[in-house]
């Protein structure tokens, strides 16, 4: 049964995970990669093994994208309707065992907990990063 | 999880066929996306079917002649270090015949649209249809010969008697398609339910048997 996607909008309104992907200049097949597994989330969930880490934080998860740079998109199951959605929460990237920016679990509760006060503050993400 | 309706699955589907249909027109990002999705895939369907047999990770390893730590590695799906050896260990071990194809770029959003759990199960030697034990030669002789009424006998016994005689010789109505299959009048079909689809799916392998003289079974067969 198909998941729905969504990505936290900072506060310009622009999604959070498109605006990190072109800060950290994330290269073309990373970001191939990073789509491949959304597509996999949406379709199955936590099905395919090893496809998320967590949760750590209580809710936050980290999507895994293996490459020349660990990818770690932090997200959360819901928050509004915890059986059918995910919402991508903040960009993440794992150097060395150390996650960037040091404090992303954190930041992505926090934009979690604003999607809850206000769901405007995501958007639907039915297209590539 | 509270499923999405049949029109909201077909519309997301479509979605992804025709992103992918872009994305795919430059050569990186087709390689890199491949090679995520056929990891993923293996690394799934591993861990897909072993839990359908029950086992462990500890057991499947005991059974493939390897070590516990080493499947856990293999159930994961950014690990890209296969092997053909490897996973014949793994396909012998869960009673399976390993398959390895190269496939047109065109066919992955299909793969995508319909992964999940029941589309990786797959049914051990034992079990699978193709060596099962055929129905009786007597049942299968009256079914011959019902279906090679064709369109009279459909029509003067009409569908419900058919589906109705089927269920007598297999217990289930359910049974439709794989004893059709076992006759070879079905060779393959996605249809799980006797469908109209089903009926048109009949109509060539039908044709093609040389059991079945009388004419086919035509499409303008009741809808079920």
């Amino acid at each position: 049964m198909p998941w729905d996607i969504y990505e936290f909008l900072d506060h310009r309104g622009d999604g959070i995970i498109v605006e990190w992907i072109k800060r950290e200049k994330i290269q073309k097949a990373a970001i191939a990669v990073l789509n491949q597994k959304v597509d996999l989330l949406r379709r199955v969930g936590e099905l395919p093994p090893q496809l998320l880490a967590g949760p750590i934080d209580g809710h936050i998860y980290k999507l895994k994208v293996k490459g020349r740079v660990q990818l770690r998109p932090m997200l959360s199951k819901g928050p509004i309707n915890n059986d059918t959605e995910y919402t991508f929460l903040l960009g993440c990237i794992e150097r060395d065992g150390e996650l960037d920016p040091i404090d992303a679990p954190g930041r992505a509760e926090v934009n979690r907990k604003l999607i809850i006060a206000d769901r405007n503050r995501r958007r639907r993400h039915d297209t590539d990063f | 999880m509270t499923p999405t309706s049949d029109i909201e699955t077909l519309s997301k589907d479509s979605t992804i066929t025709e992103r992918l249909r872009k994305s795919f027109q430059d050569r990186e990002y087709a390689d890199a996306y491949a090679r995520s999705a056929l990891n993923a895939y293996i690394a799934t369907q591993i861990k897909v079917i072993r839990e359908q047999r029950g086992m462990t990770q500890e057991k499947l390893a005991e059974v493939a002649g390897m070590k516990q730590p080493r499947i856990a590695v293999m159930e994961d799906v950014d690990y890209s270090s296969w092997s053909i050896s490897t996973l014949w260990r793994l396909a012998q071990a869960f009673h399976l015949r390993l398959k390895v194809s190269f496939e047109e770029f065109g066919s992955l959003p299909h793969e995508i649209n319909t992964f999940d759990r029941q589309s990786l199960e797959r049914t051990p030697l034992e079990d699978d249809p193709f060596i099962a034990a055929p129905v009786q030669s007597q049942n299968a002789e009256q079914l011959r010969q019902i279906l090679a009424g064709g369109n009279a006998v459909y029509s003067a016994l009409g569908t419900n008697v058919l589906l109705g005689y089927v269920t007598s010789l297999t217990g289930t109505e359910n049974d439709w398609v794989s004893l059709l299959r076992r006759q070879g009048l079905i060779v393959n079909t996605s249809c799980p339910n006797y469908t109209a689809d089903l009926l048109e799916d009949m109509e060539l392998p039908i044709r093609q048997n040389p059991a079945i003289s009388a004419p086919p079974i035509r499409r303008e067969l009741p809808v079920i």
